[in-house]
C-alpha cells in the first residue's frame, strides 16, 4: 500500500506516537512542531508532558542534526525520564526509518543525547533530545 | 535537471543499514532475530566479506590473441574469506581466532536435578579418567527423565584454557558461519562462509584507554566431499510478511 504522508507529516506521526503509563492509564503525549506550539489554553487534556521537536531537511548523504524538547509541569522527573526511555528505545541502537511518500527518514541517536534543561519557573521540567535525520530521497 | 541524473525508484529500499552480525546459525528460510549465544563475536569497525575469483588468461602466451579474450579466460578457484576485527575476549572467540587449537579447563559434576532444566546442556561421560582411557563428556542432544539418575553431568567450570596445536583436524573448520545485515525495507541480506577456519591466526591489539581488539580473517574451503562447491552462499531476502 502506497504511503501518503509527506517528509513532515512523517516526523509529526514519529514523535506523536509516544505515551506514558500512570498507573493503570496510558496518557497521551502531544507533540507540536517547534515554531507552531499553540498558547497553553489551546492544548488539549493532558497538558503535559508533550513533546516539541524540530523540523530541517537536507539532501540525500548529508545528515542534518534535529532535536526535540521534552515538557512536563510538576515536581519530578520521573515522568520526563520515562519518556526519555521510551523514545530512546524506540529509535533504537540502529535508528529507526520512517516511510513518506518520497523516500525514507533515517533517524539516529545524536550525541549528547538527553539533557536535562533548567528553567527560571522551577515547576518546568524539560529533556533536550539530539537526533539525527538522513534522508533517502533524490 | 539531466534525465539521467536519478536513482531507480527502489533504491533507498534496496540500501543495507548498519554493521550486521556474525551468527554460528542462521535459518535463511525463517529469519529471525538471534539470540546472544547464536552471535559469535562483539565487532568493531565492521565486517567485510570478500568472494573473489582468480582467472588465468590461456590467450596470455598465444600469438595474436589480446589479453583478456574471454574465450580463453579460465577460472581457476575463490578465495572466499571474512576479515573482522572483535572486541569479544573468551576462549571460543580466541580459539576460532587461533585456528587448530583445543579447548581445555572445564570441569563436570554429577547432575542433581530431578527433572530437566530447559536451556541447561546435559553430558554424558565415558572412559575410565585414567591417562590411558580419560573422561570424554559429549553434550546431550534431547535430554530426557532425571538428570540425577540418567548419569547426566553439567560443565561447573567452563574452559579457560586454549592450547593451539601443530595438527590441523577436521573439527577446527566451522562448518558454516553467518553475517547478517539489515536492509531498509526491514529484509535481510546474509552470507554464508562454508567450512569456516581461520587463516590469519590471533592477532591482537590492546592500546592505553582503551579496548582490546583482536583481528581475525576466517577463509572458506571447498570439501573433498563437494569440490565444486564454492565456500560462500548470498541471500537476499525480503521482510516477513506483517
Amino acid at each position: 500500500m502506497a504511503v501518503t504522508q509527506n517528509r513532515a507529516q512523517a516526523l509529526h506521526n514519529f514523535w506523536s506516537g509516544f505515551s506514558i503509563v500512570e498507573g493503570l492509564t496510558a496518557v497521551y503525549v502531544h507533540a507540536y512542531d517547534e515554531s507552531t506550539v499553540p498558547d497553553d489554553k489551546d492544548i488539549p487534556a493532558p497538558k503535559y508532558p508533550r513533546i516539541t521537536y524540530t523540523v530541517g531537511n537536507a539532501e540525500f548523504e548529508n545528515p542534518v542534526m534535529l532535536s526535540a524538547n521534552l515538557w512536563d509541569y510538576g515536581t519530578s522527573w520521573e515522568r520526563l525520564s520515562m519518556l526519555e526511555q521510551d523514545i530512546f528505545e524506540a529509535i533504537g541502537y540502529g535508528g529507526k526509518l520512517l516511510e513518506y511518500d518520497k523516500g525514507k527518514i533515517w533517524i539516529q541517536r545524536g550525541s549528547p543525547w538527553a539533557q536535562r534543561m533548567s528553567d527560571d519557573n522551577k515547576m518546568i521540567r524539560r529533556i533536550y533530545i539530539n537526533v539525527i535525520a538522513e534522508y533517502f530521497e533524490t | 535537471m539531466g534525465k539521467f541524473t536519478k536513482v531507480a525508484s527502489d533504491s533507498f529500499d534496496e540500501l543495507q543499514m548498519n554493521a550486521g552480525v556474525l551468527l554460528s546459525s542462521f535459518d535463511p528460510t525463517n529469519p529471525t532475530e538471534p539470540s546472544s549465544d547464536d552471535i559469535i563475536a562483539t565487532t568493531t569497525g565492521g565486517i567485510h566479506v570478500v568472494c573473489e575469483p582468480t582467472y588465468s588468461d590461456f590467450g596470455e602466451d598465444v600469438d595474436n590473441v589480446p589479453n583478456n579474450m574471454k574465450e580463453y579466460k579460465h577460472l581457476d578457484g575463490w578465495n572466499c574469506y571474512m576479515g573482522f576485527t572483535s572486541i569479544k575476549f573468551n576462549t571460543n572467540n580466541v580459539r576460532l581466532a587461533v585456528g587448530p587449537a583445543d579447548l581445555s579447563g572445564e570441569t563436570y559434576a554429577a547432575s542433581s536435578d530431578t527433572s530437566v532444566v530447559s536451556g541447561k546442556t546435559y553430558y554424558t561421560r565415558t572412559g575410565s579418567g585414567t591417562a590411558q582411557s580419560p573422561y570424554v563428556y559429549t553434550p546431550v542432544a534431547s535430554p530426557t527423565g532425571n538428570p540425577s539418575t540418567s548419569n547426566y553431568y553439567e560443565m561447573t567450570t567452563p574452559n579457560y584454557k586454549v592450547t593451539p596445536r601443530m595438527e590441523l583436524s577436521d573439527s577446527d573448520f566451522e562448518d558454516a558461519l553467518w553475517w547478517v545485515g539489515d536492509k531498509a525495507d526491514g529484509g535481510c541480506v546474509a552470507i554464508k562462509l562454508l567450512n569456516a577456519l581461520s587463516t590469519g591466526g590471533f592477532d591482537m591489539q590492546t592500546t592505553k584507554n582503551a579496548k582490546g581488539t583482536m583481528s581475525m580473517t576466517i577463509t572458506g574451503h571447498v570439501s573433498i566431499s563437494a569440490q565444486t562447491t564454492v565456500p560462500m552462499e548470498f541471500y537476499v531476502l525480503e521482510a516477513p510478511a506483517s
